[in-house]
Parts: structure tokens; C-alpha cells; sequence
């Protein structure tokens, strides 16, 4: 099993980058013969260290691989509450040694083996931990977490939902809070879901001050905006009689996104259960009391920059509504819309779910 | 709401205007460049919009529009509709050889969201010529910014004794379905 | 391109003639593309057809179509297969053919991913024949060696040449006698092995297959016709799905899912058109997708109809700008490259003569 995960991490990686994981795996020189194919150099590795190959050993791997390339991964964001300020919150080496000792205990409910391995990583805690359900290698039952110390936010990657509660429960009682919510956030850039759910409120056109450092205090209003230069030359034969809105409808994105790049998110999901609005041609859905289904997710390979490029292209109308603007602010990334209660048809509200 | 008239200005005598109307996105631009790089008789001024009505306040500078080209993408429906729309706040009068309809990435026919009959039908009803053309080459941007010069000299009385009116009525209609 | 030049480039001394209408007449035929849409189109098989094939034949109802439901395929179009005979004896006889055909092009080139083909087999298969003007479908399947290594005997591949419900045969009434017209060809295999069979029908009957590629607006009114089509009431988990791909020109955004309840849009399509007759008009197919974008609109204005607009409502974002790339309903789903998977064996045989319609249509005698 343990040279399966071995494999398994081998094969994702390019040739060029094996050395260099190799190295800090194990510490040691590694030459490849550039002239084998993938496998064959694979092959030739694991018999290189097969002898003392502990699952533990090969989990290490694994973890190094997540930390040198995490977007490779999905991870999602969770949210530690209702607990006191404690010590070792503070010192990832504690926290590390206290999960080694508790996540095979609670795993040991199940009946099953747990390996464990962690690193610390620019200060952030890494964990790789592997339940052992059926001598087969299960990549499900692999779960990763990280966690940045002094923050109340853990990212774990998707793993079965059989083993999900008394993991969360170790999680829970080893951190020392009583509560851990799924906060709906997902994604692969970490950096970016890191930035959105600690900067919830400088977000928008308020990340100038974080991200370019700028003095001012974010309530002058004598503070010019440098405008972008035109991307094309002036024709002066070509006139563009709605240059003004063009103007306008730049300002007001940038106000509301702000003028720097927004964080990373490859998927925004919208549940809508609401009355139906299509139905000016469709006279006979107007007095439809059952709200009206549906799902919609953008994707992409940075959505919140696509939005304000929906905006700034002409496919969507300025101003945005706030369910589409207010994105970075709400730390999340799966919404779901309801209609508020019978007496208010009309209304509809976020809600929390 | 005012109509967008052709008459209602001095003409400029040295330049023609052409005004472009499209929806974003739809090669508005192109367009104009291409026109004011080809080969007419007389300096070509462009005025780009998205819609019709022109906003008000620039209508002391502006100058009278001889000509109209409505753009309209085919893999869009979207710019057919604000085309449909901006259509009714156009005098009657550009009808006359004054306007004309560009029709944009006909190549691809797997790509295509406007249905062809709607739009001739729109064209045979307000008796305005379409012309079918791309804008992805230099060779094909020149050769659709040519076409709609021709017209475009006329409209603008750069021809000596042709008016839009005479090429109107021996214009060949479009092929439609009962042929 | 060059007939084009040579128009602009004529002198200016007769500009009417050569330069205006020259230009004006060659090149929109250039351009214009003829290929008609129908205003409206028939859903289901006409019920004279049906009776016709229900009474002598009562064992056939029972076809269940498993071969065909839960796969997907790739779509083809063919033109008229030259003197392919229907008789027993000759299916031996192209199956030995397309089996040398496949043991050459082995020698020529080894593709090590896919499975290696060896042997093809023709045959009947039952219950597609519907209309009078109808072929016999027919199924190729060609076996041979599973990629792993382990000599096991695998499927390479699967394909069913159709004609389902043929309305009139385009081919000429003199011609037909030499000529056999299957509008729509199904493949499911490897690309190698795919294009060792299209290669063959190629030089064997002399026709041309062709990839079958599906426009934003045939998909639109796909969407429309079957997204109303159980009768039964459907399961919750059940969607309607349409994805659209958004501009390049939008950077950070590669395309958007909009998948509704089933229920949901059975019951608008229900409202839109009335479902005592057969024929669905594009008037209504326009509306039920216009709708649902502009419902959409509103949360993320435009006199769009229905499904657009209640789109735009919510979103204000304008999906008919954006070109519609793949639609899923509760029996089928369809992408506009030619992919196909039908979900449900009761609606197979609508489906396939949609497609054998949508086929017909393309072909040009």
C-alpha cells in the first residue's frame, strides 16, 4: 500500500520537479536518468527505497507534494468557534504533537488503522493522515488539513463522509473550541480563500489600503483615483457617443471591486429558490405561489475577476446586483437565495445556510 | 424620444459620418478603423454607439449622420435584439439607401444563434440591405468596410448624379424562401 | 475570397453595376448561409405511423433499448451508402472486410493507449424501423484485445447506423434503388478505432461521414422540447441543464451552469404551450428559453423571454450573449460537438428521430 501512494504521488508530478521533492523527503541526493520514461524512473525509486518504507514515510510525501503544489488539491474552509484562548493554539510544534496523539484514538472507533505525518510550513501547520479501512489504497479515506495559527480557519481537503464527524470532533477537542462550521468556501488557491475569510472587510475598492498600503484614511474623499490609460490610440476620425456611460460604468466597477486583482476563486454557486421573474411572456406563471428551482455556478480560472469583466464587456448591466458584487465580502462562495416569508413575495433575502 | 433624422443639419460637404450602432463586444470598432483606413472618395468621420437614442447632450457637435451600419453578430441574439430596438427610433427616411445592416461571423454555422430567416425578414420589412461579411482578417475587414463605402459615398453625395434613392429601387432583393 | 477582390477592384467608371450589386449579389451568396430553420417542428412519431407499426408486429413494443441508454456516443451524419445490400450473407462479407481493413491500418500505425481491434461483426438491430421510408438499423461491433495486456477479448467499439421516422427521402426516386440512406450514425470507442471505421464506410460505399455538430439554436429548442416531456411526475434530483460559454473577451470566466428542477420547467413549458398537439412552434421554444434567461437576469432588462429573463432578473447577467454549448434534461443530454447520452429507453426512439431530422436537414443532394 505504501508504495501505491508513493506511485500514485510520482506519476502526478512532472519528471523535472522529482528530484527536488525527493530531496526533502528524504534528505538526500537523488540522480534521474533523464533518458527513462516517467515509469521506468519510477519504478527504479521505490525499489531504491523499499526497504524501509513505512506508511507513515510514504504519507510524508504526499503531504510534501500538497505543500509544494496545493492548487493541485480542492480544500475547503472551516470555521473554529466558541472556545477560550489558550496556549498551544499559539504553537504549531504542541498542536502537531496533540493531533498525532489524538486523531488515532478517535479514529479507533471505526476499528481502523491511522497514520499520521505533519510539517510546518512558513509557519502553518500541514497534516496528512490516512485511515486504513480495506487493504486497498483509498484516496478518500487521505485527509489533509492546514491550519494558520492565531486564526480561528481551517482548510481540509474533501475526504468521506464517513470518517467526517469524529474527525471534526478530534479537531474540535484538540484545538480547544467547541464548535466547527463548514463556512461554504471552497477552492484550490489557499492564498486566496486565506485572504477572503481574514479580510472580510477590506475587500472591494477598501483593498487599496491593505494591498498598495496606501496613508489615507479611508473615509477622505479628496483622494484622486488614477485612471487606467486607454488600452487603444484616439482615433480622432472615431467618435464614441456613450463614452460617458463607458467612463461611468468603469467607476462604478471599480468602486465596487476595487482597482487591484481579486482573490483566486475557480467557482461561484448560486442556489435560488424564488419566485419565477421570466414571466412578462409567460402570462400564466405570474400567480405561481411554488418558488421557482434553480442552480447556477460560474467557473472559470478566476471567476471574480470575470465577474467585473462580465460588467466591463457590456454582458452584464452596471451596477451589479449584490449578490454578485458583495462575493469577497461574505467569505464564501455558496449562496443560497430564498424568498422571504408569504407575507412579502416580492422580497428576497440572503440567507445563511 | 427623438428620432434620429437626416435632414435636420447642415451637411458637412468634406466628410461623410457614419454612425455605427452595436452592442458591445461586437466589433465595433474594427469596424470603424477599417473604414476610415479604406478607400473612399472623401474623408470618413465614425461615430460608434450602443443604442438609439444618441445621449443629448453632444447633439450641438455632432454633425449630420449621413449614413447608419447596424452591426449584428450572429452568434449573439442579444445584439439582434438591441438592433430591433434601436431600428424604431430611426427615421423612416434612412430607410432610403441610407443604412445598412453588417452581419457578423457567418463562418461558422455551428455557432450560430440568430436565426438568418427573422433577420431578412426584419431587412425585407424596413427595406434596409444586409451585407454579410467577417471581421477576424485584415483582408476581410477591408473587404466589408469597401462594401459598406460604396453605399456610404452615395448616402453622403459624393457621387455626382446618384442618389441612395436610385440604387434603392434597383436593388436586387434578397433571395427568400419561396424560390 | 478572390472573386471578392476582383469586384473592388474594377474600375469606377460604371459604379453601379459592378462595384454595388456585383459585390452585393456574389458575395451574400458567399456569406448567406441557406440552411433553413423550420418554424416548427413534430415531437413525437405521428400517430398513422404508429398504428401502422403496432398492429403486425406487437412483440416489438417491448424493445427496451439497453444497448443504446446510459452511453455516450458520438454523433455522425452520412450521405447515402452506394450499393450496400441489406441481405444476411453480405453482413458476413463486410465484416470480413472491415476486419482486413483493420488488420492493415494495425500494421500501419500503433496507437499504445487504446484497445486493439480485431475483428468486426455486422448485425440487425430490432426496433428502430419505424417509418415506411425507414432502413433497418444496423450495429457494428468490433472486438479485440484489452489494452492491459491480459488478452481478455473486450468491445473496442460500438456503432449503430439509424434512420428513424424519415419523413421523405431526399435521395431522387431512380436513385434509390443503388443507394441506401442512413441520416445518423452513433459511435462509441476509442478515436483511433473510430477513424478506422469511418475511413472504411468511406472508401466501401463511397459517402462521407461527417461529424454531426449541433448549433446554440438546435440545442435551444432541444432543451425546450424535452424538458417538458416526462409525463410522469419527475424525481427531485432530475435537472435541466444548460451551459453556456462565456466570451473570450471576459477573461477569469470560462462558462456558466444553469441547471433548473425539472418539475419546475416542465411546469412552465407546460404553461407555454398547450399540450394537446404535437407540434412544437419556435415561437414557444424562443419563449421557454428567453424566459428562463431572464429570470436569471434578474438577480445577476431586456425584453428577453422567459428562462433568460428570469435569469437576468436575479443577476443581471445576459446569457443571450453567450453561446449555449451543452443541454441536459431528465431523458437525454446533448453537447454541441456531437456528444450524446440518453438517460431514458422510453424516449429513445423521439430522440433518435430528432436527430435523424436535424441530419436530413443538413444534407444537400
Amino acid at each position: 500500500m505504501e508504495t501505491l501512494i508513493v506511485q500514485n504521488v510520482l506519476r502526478r508530478c512532472r519528471v523535472s520537479d522529482i528530484p527536488k521533492l525527493l530531496n526533502e523527503w528524504n534528505c538526500s541526493e537523488v540522480q534521474i536518468d533523464k533518458s527513462q520514461t516517467k515509469g521506468e524512473i519510477i519504478r527504479d525509486i521505490i525499489e531504491l527505497y523499499s526497504d524501509d518504507l513505512t506508511a507513515t514515510k510514504a504519507g510524508d510525501l504526499q503531504l510534501i507534494y500538497a505543500t509544494k503544489f496545493p492548487e493541485k488539491r480542492k480544500w475547503s474552509c472551516f470555521h473554529l468557534s466558541g472556545g477560550q484562548d489558550s496556549e498551544h493554539k499559539l504553537d504549531p510544534w504542541k498542536l502537531m504533537k496533540d493531533l498525532k496523539k489524538q486523531l488515532p484514538l478517535h479514529f479507533g472507533r471505526l476499528k481502523s488503522e491511522t497514520y499520521v505525518s505533519g510539517r510546518i510550513v512558513d509557519g502553518a501547520l500541514w497534516m496528512w493522515a490516512y485511515v486504513k479501512q480495506s487493504d486497498k489504497f483509498q484516496s478518500s479515506s487521505t485527509i489533509m488539513f492546514v491550519y494558520y495559527p492565531r486564526t480561528p480557519y481551517i482548510f481540509i481537503n474533501h475526504f468521506r463522509a464517513k470518517l467526517q464527524e469524529p474527525f471534526m470532533e478530534c479537531l474540535v477537542y484538540t484545538f480547544g473550541y467547541s464548535k466547527l462550521t463548514n463556512m461554504q468556501l471552497t477552492g484550490t488557491h489557499l492564498e486566496s480563500l486565506l485572504q477572503l475569510a481574514l479580510n472580510k472587510d477590506s475587500q472591494g475598492s477598501f483593498s487599496r489600503f491593505r494591498l498598495k498600503k496606501v496613508q489615507a484614511a479611508p473615509l477622505s474623499t479628496k483622494m484622486p483615483l488614477k485612471r487606467k490609460e486607454p488600452d487603444y490610440e484616439p482615433n480622432p476620425s472615431i467618435i464614441c457617443e456613450n463614452s460617458r456611460n463607458k467612463r461611468r460604468k468603469l467607476e462604478i466597477l471599480d468602486n465596487t471591486f476595487g482597482t487591484e486583482a481579486q482573490p483566486v476563486l475557480e467557482e461561484v454557486e448560486y442556489k435560488l429558490e424564488v419566485r419565477f421573474r421570466g414571466s412578462e411572456h409567460v402570462p400564466a406563471m405570474v400567480n405561481r405561489a411554488q418558488p421557482f428551482r434553480c442552480k447556477f455556478k460560474f467557473e472559470g480560472p478566476a471567476v471574480l475577476d470575470g465577474i467585473k469583466n462580465l460588467g466591463k464587456s457590456g454582458l452584464a448591466t452596471v451596477p451589479l446586483p449584490s449578490i454578485l458584487t458583495s462575493v469577497s465580502s461574505k467569505a464564501r462562495n455558496h449562496f443560497v437565495l430564498q424568498d422571504s416569508s408569504l407575507a412579502d413575495k416580492s422580497a428576497t433575502r440572503l440567507s445563511q445556510q | 424620444m427623438s428620432l434620429l433624422r437626416p435632414l435636420n443639419k447642415v451637411p458637412h460637404g468634406q466628410n461623410a459620418t457614419v454612425l455605427i450602432i452595436g452592442s458591445e463586444g461586437v466589433g465595433k470598432h474594427d469596424l470603424a478603423k477599417a473604414l476610415v483606413d479604406g478607400d473612399a472618395e472623401c474623408p470618413v468621420q465614425i461615430r460608434t454607439a450602443s443604442i438609439l437614442p444618441l445621449p443629448e447632450k453632444n447633439d450641438s457637435e455632432r454633425p449630420r449622420i449621413d449614413f447608419v451600419v447596424f452591426m449584428v453578430d450572429l452568434t449573439r441574439v442579444e445584439s439582434m435584439k438591441s438592433v430591433l430596438n434601436s431600428l424604431e427610433q430611426l427615421d423612416a427616411r434612412y430607410s432610403l439607401g441610407k443604412s445598412c445592416f453588417a452581419i457578423t461571423k457567418v463562418n461558422d454555422p455551428d455557432r450560430r444563434s440568430v436565426a438568418i430567416e427573422s433577420l431578412m425578414e426584419v431587412s425585407e420589412a424596413y427595406g434596409i440591405t444586409a451585407i454579410f461579411g467577417e471581421l477576424e482578417t485584415e483582408e476581410e475587414k477591408q473587404c466589408l468596410a469597401n462594401r459598406i463605402l460604396r453605399m456610404v459615398e452615395v448616402a453622403s453625395g459624393f457621387k455626382p448624379n446618384i442618389t441612395p434613392l436610385l440604387l434603392e429601387t434597383v436593388r436586387v432583393p434578397n433571395v427568400t424562401e419561396d424560390l | 475570397m478572390s472573386n471578392l477582390q476582383r469586384n473592388t477592384e474594377t474600375p469606377s467608371v460604371q459604379p453601379i453595376r459592378n462595384t454595388t450589386f456585383g459585390t452585393f449579389s456574389r458575395s451574400t451568396r458567399r456569406y448567406t448561409p441557406f440552411t433553413k430553420t423550420p418554424k416548427s417542428r413534430r415531437l413525437c412519431i405521428s400517430t398513422a405511423v404508429r398504428d401502422i407499426h403496432r398492429t403486425p408486429t406487437p412483440s416489438q413494443q417491448t424493445v427496451d433499448f439497453k444497448g443504446l441508454t446510459n452511453k455516450t456516443w458520438k454523433v455522425y451524419r452520412l450521405t447515402p451508402l452506394y450499393r450496400f445490400s441489406a441481405e444476411t450473407k453480405d453482413q458476413k462479407w463486410y465484416g470480413r472486410l472491415l476486419s482486413s481493413h483493420i488488420e492493415t491500418e494495425n500494421q500501419k500505425s500503433f496507437v499504445l493507449d487504446e484497445d486493439i481491434p480485431e475483428k468486426a461483426i455486422f448485425s440487425w438491430y430490432k426496433g428502430l424501423k419505424v417509418g415506411p421510408d425507414d432502413e433497418e438499423a444496423l450495429q457494428i461491433i468490433i472486438k479485440g484485445k484489452s489494452r492491459n495486456g491480459n488478452g481478455v477479448d473486450v468491445i473496442v467499439l460500438t456503432a449503430f447506423l439509424l434512420c428513424v421516422d424519415l419523413e421523405d427521402n431526399p435521395v431522387d426516386k431512380e436513385l434509390q434503388q443503388h443507394f441506401t440512406y442512413y441520416p445518423v450514425m452513433i459511435v462509441k470507442g476509442p478515436v483511433h478505432s473510430q477513424n478506422i471505421l469511418t475511413s472504411w464506410l468511406e472508401r466501401q460505399f463511397d459517402c462521407r461521414v461527417n461529424p454531426s455538430t449541433f448549433s446554440s439554436l438546435q440545442l435551444a429548442c432541444i432543451v425546450a422540447m424535452w424538458s417538458g416531456l416526462c409525463t410522469k411526475p419527475i424525481q427531485k434530483s432530475k435537472q435541466v441543464e444548460l451551459l453556456y460559454k462565456v466570451p473570450a473577451e471576459c477573461e477569469g470566466m470560462s462558462k456558466i451552469t444553469y441547471s433548473l428542477c425539472a418539475q419546475d420547467c416542465k411546469d412552465l413549458w407546460d404553461s407555454i404551450h398547450d399540450s394537446g398537439s404535437d407540434e412544437f412552434t419556435e415561437v414557444e421554444t424562443q419563449t421557454f428559453i428567453r424566459s428562463i434567461e431572464s429570470h436569471f437576469y434578474y438577480y445577476s432588462k431586456f425584453d428577453s423571454l422567459s428562462i433568460e429573463s428570469h435569469f437576468y432578473y436575479y443577476s443581471k447577467i445576459r446569457l443571450s450573449a453567450m453561446q449555449l454549448y451543452r443541454v441536459g434534461t431528465p431523458v437525454m443530454m446533448l453537447g454541441s460537438e456531437g456528444r450524446l447520452k440518453i438517460f431514458s429507453s422510453q424516449h429513445a426512439l423521439i430522440i433518435l428521430r430528432h436527430l435523424t431530422e436535424l441530419s436530413v436537414e443538413k444534407f444537400v443532394p
